[in-house]
């Protein structure tokens, strides 16, 4: 042990710069750094709705009665709308690998195709998104009857015909941050595509980019997994 | 003795250098896993909601329990799928993969409190009244 203290080595064998013990480039260790962080504040919201459901589910709302509505269908549908969006986002992660893939053969007119329909996903579900928010604030036309006699239309904030208070204020901070998410993501995504148009990674040499934006958008996949799992099907 | 270090080096792609042809079959494979994974999941819900095994209601309430675990078996399954081969885990050190899964450990320990918390607090509205009149609704009512 004295023996390698005392030995003289050169900053590249050390964590000096230009040595990289994880073998993987310090921007895309990063990536999984702000990941790791960011699936914190997930975790910690999607636990906080386990333990507030838990604290109230004698007031808690089915979410297959809650959600239960398809664009331009009449009558209930329990968890179609919202597999569709599920679909629409494992697709949208699809044609972002087949792009970080292209990006590795250095295949230009490949990565525009698949980031284009990486942003046409992404769009897709933010739309889809806004249709689920409207429909879960407007309510049904019953609405829901207070002690008082006084009707409760839709969720806000502020109150829920369906159940819970906590159970609305939970949806919009979750989807919503999950949405922000989404958003962000089609913005780099289409910052990206510029460059990528641009030629700046062709001139780089690499499209080692791509893959630091498709992990981020493979994490955005990856939440709404579980909210998928906790929010809807539980 | 001298540690050896990995060097990290970024392969270089020049245009006009011939471009490989696409492997991509694993791609697709892992997407109709992640699809036919959920298509079971939300078949399972579909068939709960709608009760077609024709359960009484005390058996019904015992299925739906234990479906929660099925779909969280299933969800770690798809994330598995996600983190370990979309997002290249796999392809990556051990001790990188070490590092970042620490964090499952942190988390386990972290929902288990929590859950246990929240059992707690729909108690309390029955073992002190009283106090609990301040806010009789808690996060509940509408």
């Amino acid at each position: 042990m004295s023996h390698s203290a005392t030995e003289q080595i050169s900053s590249k064998q050390a964590w000096g710069g230009g040595a990289a013990p994880y073998n993987i480039s310090w921007g895309k260790m990063m990536m999984w750094f702000f990941l790791v962080s960011d699936a914190l504040t997930f975790s910690a919201l999607l636990i906080y709705y386990g333990a507030t459901r838990n604290a109230n589910s004698q007031h808690w709302p089915d979410p297959d009665g809650v959600f239960n509505h398809f664009p331009g269908v009449e009558g209930h549908i329990p968890l179609l709308f919202v597999s569709l969006m599920t679909f629409i986002l494992i697709m949208s992660s699809v044609t972002m690998v087949l792009a970080v893939d292209a990006g590795h053969r250095g295949d230009k007119k490949r990565v525009i195709l698949w980031m284009v329909l990486t942003i046409v996903g992404g769009c897709m579900f933010l739309g889809s998104q806004a249709w689920e928010w409207t429909h879960f604030i407007t309510g049904t036309p019953h609405g829901y009857q207070q002690p008082d006699g006084s009707h409760i239309y839709g969720a806000t904030m502020i109150e829920n015909e369906y159940g819970a208070k906590a159970f609305a204020n939970l949806f919009f901070t979750i989807t919503g941050f999950h949405g922000s998410h989404v958003f962000s993501g089609v913005l780099i995504n289409v910052i990206s595509l510029i460059m990528v148009i641009r030629g700046v990674f062709e001139r780089r040499g690499h499209y080692e980019w791509i893959e630091k934006i498709g992990l981020y958008w493979h994490f955005v996949d990856l939440v709404w997994v579980f909210v998928f799992t906790f929010y809807y099907l539980i | 003795m001298s540690m050896e270090y990995d060097y990290y080096e970024q392969h270089i792609h020049r245009p006009g250098d011939p471009i490989a042809p696409a492997k991509t079959w694993w791609i697709w494979k892992v997407f109709w896993i992640l699809l036919v994974v959920t298509t079971a999941e939300v078949s399972l819900a579909f068939m709960n909601y709608y009760n077609v095994w024709g359960a009484d209601k005390i058996t019904h309430h015992n299925i739906t329990k234990w479906l929660k675990f099925i779909y969280i078996a299933l969800t770690l399954l798809k994330a598995g799928y996600i983190i370990f081969s979309y997002m290249h885990l796999k392809d990556e050190k051990v001790s990188f993969k070490l590092t970042l899964g620490f964090l499952v450990v942190v988390l386990t320990y972290f929902v288990i409190l929590m859950m246990n918390e929240g059992y707690y607090q729909n108690t309390i509205h029955y073992d002190f009244p009283v106090f609990m009149q301040r806010n009789p609704e808690g996060g509940g009512g509408h």
